[in-house]
């Protein structure tokens, strides 16, 4: 009797160690830690592009000469990174927005889970023209 | 039984510590899983606000500062397309910038919401109640009222014209013009006993580094009808312009009306106390809807 009751308690013991290694494992693995330098590095970079006029530029240029420069900066991020840039400019009438050019850069593909999306705008304040650049990043 | 009783009470023991440190990592995750949350959604906000301040700034191209008793306006005047711009920003924000987690609200100085597209151009020096403004957002030309009441809390008024699309046409900067560049008419000037009056200095430069400085610079405001009015001839490749600049009658103090003249104007007013605040065009607020968490100021 009194040895059952022992190795119950043991049992009990152990199973015990068992499930609070599983919570901490299952916590930390569940844990997407590297998700949170995701929106680090996409607002660092589109704020670079945004404060360093490169989507200004974009309204002077044409659509392959704008693709060719925004590409020369993904290929600056991190590696591991994969990304998709999409550039949408609208020309603003009365209350309505015309879209009249539209166009996107990538760097490998995304990986469909864990992506971070950054917004920027940018105007032609003259011509009443609006751009959106729209990033996605994943870890590839 | 004894041995065996301890045992088991120490076996229980352990297991609840070991089930309350689970409780407390678990929750000690959580805690940190929601702080990363916060700082991410205070970053996207705070990046978000600069994103669009600096397209406002574009547009406005004023720039502020207020430093002890003085205050700046850096100013390039005129202006081409402001209101369409901000009619349509403020509609591009709303319908393509904007996302379910992301708020983006111009205030008027009140705090309340406001249409972009309604923005009136006026910046009040606060409690004073002075205003620096123009008639629209052409920024043809630039006022600077005052009621007689507040008359003597401005002490001093420094204005700089950088012109950039002409030259000074007039003498002594062109010995060969027709006209002075000094000839106020009417001409008020002030003395000790004046009630209202204004010490205004006035310095035009142009792009072929053309220089005049008023000589003039203490003027009567306290009058009726028009103040002290000088028409500075400039000239450009085609043709001769002048830029008006009217000192005085209370409540206006100054009057500059640029004609045709692309400038750079930095109007500087001293006043007779730090202690005020502006009310500035707008207020830019961004808010992470899910947190607790937004910026608001001047944009």
């Amino acid at each position: 009797m009194k040895k059952a009751f022992i190795f119950t308690l043991d049992a009990l013991f152990a199973v015990s160690i068992l499930a609070v290694f599983f919570v901490v494992y299952s916590f930390e693995m569940n844990v997407p830690k590297e998700t949170y330098w995701l929106p680090e590095i996409g607002n660092t970079f589109m704020t670079s592009l945004d404060k360093n006029g490169t989507f200004y530029q974009i309204f002077s240029q044409s659509d392959g000469d704008a693709k060719a420069m925004l590409s020369s900066y993904l290929d600056k991020l991190p590696r591991n990174v994969n990304a998709d840039l999409a550039v949408n400019i609208s020309h603003g009438s009365g209350d309505i927005f015309t879209r009249t050019r539209s166009f996107h850069v990538t760097r490998g593909a995304l990986s469909g889970t864990q992506e971070t999306h950054i917004k920027r705008v940018f105007a032609n304040i003259q011509n009443a023209d609006f751009g959106l650049a729209e990033l996605v990043i994943s870890y590839g | 039984m004894a041995k065996g009783f301890i045992i088991a009470i120490t076996t229980v023991l352990i297991l609840i510590v070991m089930l309350l440190y689970v409780q407390n990592f678990a929750a000690k995750q959580n805690s940190d899983l929601s702080k990363i949350a916060q700082i991410l959604a205070a970053e996207k906000v705070t990046h978000a606000w600069s994103d669009i301040r600096d397209d406002i700034n574009r547009a406005f191209a004023l720039l502020i500062t207020k430093e002890g008793n003085s205050v700046s306006f850096l100013d390039q005047l005129p202006s081409e397309g402001i209101e369409s711009f901000l009619h349509h920003y403020g509609l591009f924000i709303k319908n393509y910038y904007e996302t379910p987690d992301l708020d983006v609200k111009f205030l008027s100085p009140d705090g309340t919401d406001m249409d972009l597209g309604t923005l009136p151009p006026v910046i009040t020096i606060m409690p004073q109640n002075i205003q620096y403004y123009y008639p629209d957002w052409a920024k043809r030309r630039l006022f600077v009222n005052c009621s007689k009441e507040n008359a003597s809390a401005i002490t001093q008024i420094f204005l700089t014209v950088n012109i950039s699309n002409a030259y000074i046409n007039c003498k002594p900067v062109n010995p060969s013009a027709s006209n002075d560049c000094e000839k106020f008419t009417p001409n008020r000037q002030c003395t000790e006993t004046t009630p209202y009056r204004l010490y205004f200095n006035l310095t035009i430069a142009d792009y072929q580094g053309g220089f005049y400085q008023l000589k003039q610079n203490c003027f009567d405001i306290g009058g009726s009808g028009s103040g002290s009015v000088d028409n500075i001839d400039v000239k450009n490749v085609t043709g001769a312009y002048f830029i008006k600049v009217e000192v005085g009658n209370l409540p206006q103090i100054l009057d500059i009306d640029l004609h045709n003249v692309v400038t750079m104007t930095n109007t500087t007013l001293i006043l007779n106390t730090s202690d005020f605040y502006i009310n500035y065009l707008t207020q830019l607020e961004t808010t992470a809807v899910n947190y607790d968490t937004d910026r608001v100021d001047r944009a």
